[in-house]
């Protein structure tokens, strides 16, 4: 193939008379299929942007003052010392490095302006900061930290003040902040007061995240009148053979609890937190995009086949066949191009809304997260348009090969409705899918670094189920057509509309596929959700047994470490209306490297009320209150592989312990599981008296609302809500859970109306001469918009019905398998009828409808003349 | 009703047209034509290509508008006429075969023909029978289940033309019937059109390129320079 200059001009006259002029003619077409790969892209890049807003919410705090930490360390149980902090001190006394202790917690807005209750309030050592500025002064640091020592002198001056907190200047507006004014804050159970006083001072690279606030860590706790403890220690190191120097000497000093980070490892402990709710989310974007490529490949595939003829006389005329295969080429790379570009912009905005509803599952699910990092780079920008471009460029060559292989004269003959169906390739890709869906189901998951499993089996068994059920319902469109005497004896338009199914072509098995896959897709989402919510609502129902739960105003996410002060406590259990109560005590610790969550239960309340639901129980009841003894959760045991009768070593800031496990309990608000001891145990290991939550039970009922209300004015920082309520909030924080998905299934669920509606469109376009002589005939136009609809809405309902059997087979492997697997929770397998069926009836009327206006589009042209 | 186009009382004629003009754009395609059609009568309508032979025909069928003049269908004036209303004349008073006969490609032979008879609510009891009757009549009732990509073009044609007549219409139009045949097959479906249309007593008016095949009509008329006029 040489491409000399006359085949460059016979390229640039063929591609202008023959794919432009194409194009401003059916100019709507082409706008349809680049609007769907736009929206395809579109979400694609939404998802990405939502998952780094994710990942980026783990970033570091000190990287938004000094740039980048460089090595952090934690305790593996409850928090550091100030023990722990000298120790390090000492430790690194003749290093080059300098020490941020950082703390976290939750904090409430007493009367907020706006709906942001809930914020991050960061502790630091001042003076360890303005010993890093001085030294930055000192040493001209570099250009970042400009910014830094420019505003610094207003830090200096108000950095005194002993209940003083700095924020960004859009959370001290959106509240309505003025500097000095002193803001009512809750934390744990206390009420406090603190003075606004500006903002603080970055390193100019970013901006302080909203929703932070920053105060004197010493001061806060002293104001608190708690003992000073910290999260974390953040190490600041010049260069990399420090950070290398100073890793080695904290590994051949470090205490048992400690656990030392590079920044890196840190950022990856983050990412593998969300791991499994993000990989869920690109294997949702990713099939928007194979539905995207399944709609440009049916668009391609009804242009090339409209086009034969052109094509065949081109042929015939001596023009190579590589001509035309370029032209096809060039026409999806167009699409591509567009579509791709016009899906970039989309898919900013629609980031902008995906981030919002996957941050609210973040924050739900782990911890609160921001959109600060709701960006995407140009780099992912243009991959992600190239991903678009290959896609289209691939779902075009396969019909532009089918064209320029064919014999011209064969093309000439050839009826534009026939195919090159073969019935043999799809009974070949049933039983290849057969055979991958047994490996699927074989295949053991991979292990993360995270601890997590990577269902790949279960992927693989998607795909594989997909592929299977799709070709069998391709297999058996051809008998739905077989329909039409029976249909005809009640609508004629049935006749014409479904006799088009007994001789189906590309289009109609492209349709059938897209709306098998998305019905498919949708249904599995809405059994596992309905699973999800039988099995929370039961396990709620277990549970929840007491008749009001108090926990502090400012504890929120799962990770709050909001507690109750214990004289706190025996100020409520002092009333004589409650008949019983108990108390929970809880953690985060890590275990193997990975966090996780210690529980101290009141095991005696437990075993009364029977509130711990078991997949395991103990042997005996009894052996609950023996030390050395322990229970864990179901998602624990998947993620350690651990079971009865193993035993777990956890460290202690005192101490290193063993317990057997001697019990499996189910715990569905916690994927990262949890480990359960005795109060006792707990009080005595991780010196934390700080009380989670306390149930009470009243001697009598109609008390209930009566005392919360009492114990809230009592206790103003504290949250006393009825059982009814938590139950009504569990089910609302549950929601909130799966915002995202509904997003997913909206957009899954458009594509697929849009695809059946493009299918239409083409048909009616390509059968307009017999449209035409169906009205000289007499047809009505009322007749051959039922017939439109008919035809459609039969495809719709056949792939709705294959697609509501493979969203059984997906449902199985989702609950069974995949959710298993990523989370380690055994759900109840739920058959939301209802919903399914109004998943079907939309599916089938929206398809309905779209048939309606695109035969009313067709019948306003004029008929064509043979003339 | 009060809705229903008033029947012109005073023709029996199955088609009458009177000073009917059409144009596009500059172009005008026939001006103050008039035509009258008696009932069993063959017209052939000669002309060279681009005349408007066929927009005639269209126009006559009631698909496309006539700038001006009156068409009556049965003494029933179906120019300026509702849609809805003139789809009811069209599929009760006319059939229609074409050059590319326009067979529905998924429909059997049988069920094409059985279509027309559907679509004027024909009792179903009675549309197997007429069908067979026909089929039987233009020798194609070997063929009744086969699909029209089965069929030969003669074959196609012969199915074509038991549709237009299966509904007893009072005029039959055809498009140039034989334009797309060889010149035996045209020869048989030209004598089984003009045959059939004489024993169910329905008009035929044709749109032909052939002299030949005008020969075979009882009237022939020419199309040309915006006017019809007889020939011979």
């Amino acid at each position: 193939m040489e491409i000399g200059k006359s085949n460059l001009n016979l390229i640039a006259k063929l591609a202008s008379r023959l794919m432009l002029r194409h194009w401003c003619r059916n100019w709507l077409k082409l706008l349809a299929t680049c609007l769907v790969v736009s929206l395809a892209a579109g979400l694609y890049i939404a998802i990405d942007i939502a998952n780094k807003a994710t990942v980026s919410s783990f970033e570091s705090f000190t990287d938004q003052i000094t740039g980048s930490s460089d090595i952090t360390l934690t305790s593996s149980s409850g928090n550091l010392s100030l023990q722990d902090i000298a120790s390090v001190r000492k430790i690194l006394i003749n290093s080059e490095t300098e020490l941020f202790p950082v703390f976290e917690s939750n904090i409430q807005v007493a009367s907020p302006n706006t709906g942001v209750e809930q914020l991050l309030v960061i502790g630091l050592d001042f003076y360890a900061l303005l010993n890093h500025v001085g030294r930055s002064e000192t040493k001209e640091a570099s250009s970042k930290n400009d910014d830094l020592t420019s505003s610094i002198p207003v830090f200096r001056e108000t950095m005194d003040t002993r209940n003083g907190f700095y924020c960004d200047a859009s959370t001290a507006a959106s509240n309505d902040w003025q500097i000095g004014q002193e803001i009512a804050f809750i934390v744990n159970s206390q009420k406090l007061d603190l003075k606004y006083l500006g903002s603080f001072p970055t390193n100019g690279e970013k901006d302080l995240s909203s929703r932070v606030i920053v105060v004197d860590a010493r001061k806060f706790a002293n104001i608190l009148d708690q003992d000073l403890t910290y999260d974390r220690l953040e190490l600041l190191v010049s260069d990399l053979d420090s950070e290398h120097q100073i890793l080695d000497i904290l590994s051949e000093n470090k205490a048992k609890h400690w656990i030392v980070e590079t920044q890196r490892q840190r950022k990856s402990t983050g990412e593998s937190m969300t791991q499994a709710l993000r990989m869920n989310l690109r294997a949702l974007s990713t099939l928007s995009l194979i539905v995207a490529a399944f709609l440009v490949f049916q668009a391609l595939d009804s242009s090339v086949v409209k086009r034969h003829k052109e094509f065949a006389i081109l042929h015939s005329l001596g023009s190579p066949r590589w001509i035309s295969k370029l032209l096809w080429l060039s026409e999806s790379l167009l699409i591509g191009i567009i579509g791709g570009g016009l899906g970039i912009i989309l898919g900013n905005l629609l980031g902008r809304l995906s981030t919002g509803m996957v941050s609210q599952t973040v924050d739900t699910l782990y911890y609160f997260s921001n959109n600060s990092g709701a960006t995407i780079s140009k780099s992912d920008l243009f991959s992600t348009w190239g991903i678009v471009i290959a896609v289209c460029s691939l779902a075009g060559w396969f019909p532009a090969k089918l064209a320029s292989k064919m014999p011209p004269a064969q093309l000439i003959r050839q009826d534009s409705k026939q195919s090159n169906y073969k019935s043999h390739h799809y009974w070949f890709i049933a039983a290849t899918s057969l055979a991958l869906s047994i490996v699927g189901y074989l295949l053991p998951p991979l292990k993360s670094s995270s601890g997590h499993s990577i269902p790949v089996g279960g992927y693989l068994l998607v795909i594989a189920l997909i592929g299977f059920f799709v070709s069998i319902a391709v297999l058996c469109l051809g008998y739905l057509g077989s329909s039409t005497p029976f249909l005809s004896r009640f609508d004629l338009a049935a006749k014409l509309g479904v006799s088009q199914l007994r001789n189906p072509v590309t289009r109609h098995r492209l349709a059938l596929g897209g709306v098998t896959v998305a019905v498919g897709m949708t249904a599995a989402m809405i059994i596992l959700i309905a699973s999800f919510e039988m099995t929370v609502k039961n396990w709620i129902g277990n549970i929840l047994q007491a008749d009001l739960y108090i926990r502090s105003k400012a504890s929120g996410s799962l990770h709050s470490d909001a507690r109750m002060s214990a004289k706190t406590v025996q100020g409520i259990l002092y009333d004589q209306r409650i008949s019983n109560s108990s108390t929970i005590y809880s953690g985060r610790i890590r275990y193997d490297g990975l966090y996780t969550t210690l529980t101290g239960y009141d095991f005696k309340y437990a075993s009364d009320y029977n509130t711990l639901s078991w997949f395991k129980a103990p042997m005996s009841p009894t052996s609950l209150f023996t030390p050395g003894y322990a229970v864990i959760s179901e998602s624990f045991q998947e993620r350690f592989s651990k079971s009865v009768g193993d035993f777990v070593r956890l460290e202690f800031p005192d101490q290193t312990a063993e317990f057997q496990i001697i019990g499996v309990y189910a715990d569905y608000g916690n994927e990262q599981g949890s480990i359960g001891i005795s109060q006792e145990s707990y009080k005595k290991y991780t010196a934390d008296n700080g009380i989670r939550g306390l149930a009470l039970h009243l001697n009598d009922s109609s008390q209930i609302e009566h005392l919360a209300t009492e114990l809230e004015e009592k206790f103003p920082s504290l949250s006393v809500v009825t059982n009814k309520w938590l139950r009504e909030e569990t089910l609302r924080i549950f929601n909130s859970v799966f915002s995202v998905t509904y997003a997913l299934k909206a957009a899954g669920l458009f594509i697929s109306v849009a695809g059946l509606g493009s299918m239409v469109f083409s048909l009616l376009l390509e059968r307009f001469k017999q449209v035409g002589a169906l009205r000289m005939i007499g047809v009505s136009g009322n007749m051959i918009r039922r017939a439109a609809i008919w035809e459609s809405a039969a495809i719709a309902a056949f792939g709705s019905l294959a697609g509501i059997l493979l969203g059984q087979m997906l449902g199985l492997v989702l609950i069974y398998i995949i959710n298993k697997q990523s989370f380690g929770w055994t759900l109840q397998f739920t058959q939301p009828i209802t919903q399914l069926i109004i998943l079907c009836a939309g599916i089938i009327l929206s398809t309905a409808l779209v048939a309606y206006v695109v035969a009313n589009r067709i019948l306003k042209q004029p008929i064509e003349r043979e003339e | 009703m009060n809705d229903r186009p008033p029947k012109d009382i005073t023709s029996n004629c199955p088609l009458v047209c009177s000073n009917i003009s059409k144009s596009y754009g500059q172009r005008t395609l026939f001006r103050d034509l008039s035509l009258e059609i008696k009932p069993g009568e063959a017209v052939a309508l000669l002309g060279a290509s681009g005349s408007g032979k066929s927009t005639l025909l269209h126009c006559l069928n009631g698909i496309e508008p006539v700038d001006e003049g009156e068409i009556l269908l049965d003494g029933i004036r179906i120019s300026h006429m509702a849609p809805s209303e003139l789809d009811n004349q069209r599929k009760s008073k006319i059939g229609t075969v074409f050059q590319f006969f326009h067979l529905l490609p998924t429909l059997t032979a049988f069920e094409n023909i059985e279509l027309s008879l559907q679509l004027t609510g024909v009792p179903q009891n009675q549309i197997a029978p007429r069908v067979e009757h026909l089929m039987k009549r233009l020798g194609i009732a070997e063929r009744s289940n086969a699909f029209p990509r089965d069929l030969s073009g003669g074959e196609k044609q012969r199915v074509a033309i038991a549709r237009a007549v299966a509904h007893q219409p009072k005029i039959i139009l055809a498009d140039e019937p034989t334009g797309n045949l060889d010149s035996e097959s045209g020869k048989t479906a030209l004598n089984l059109l003009k045959a059939v249309c004489s024993e169910e007593n329905a008009a035929l008016l044709m749109v032909t390129h052939s002299e030949h095949d005008a020969s075979v009509c009882d009237r022939q008329l020419v199309l040309e320079q915006e006017k019809i006029r007889t020939l011979g």
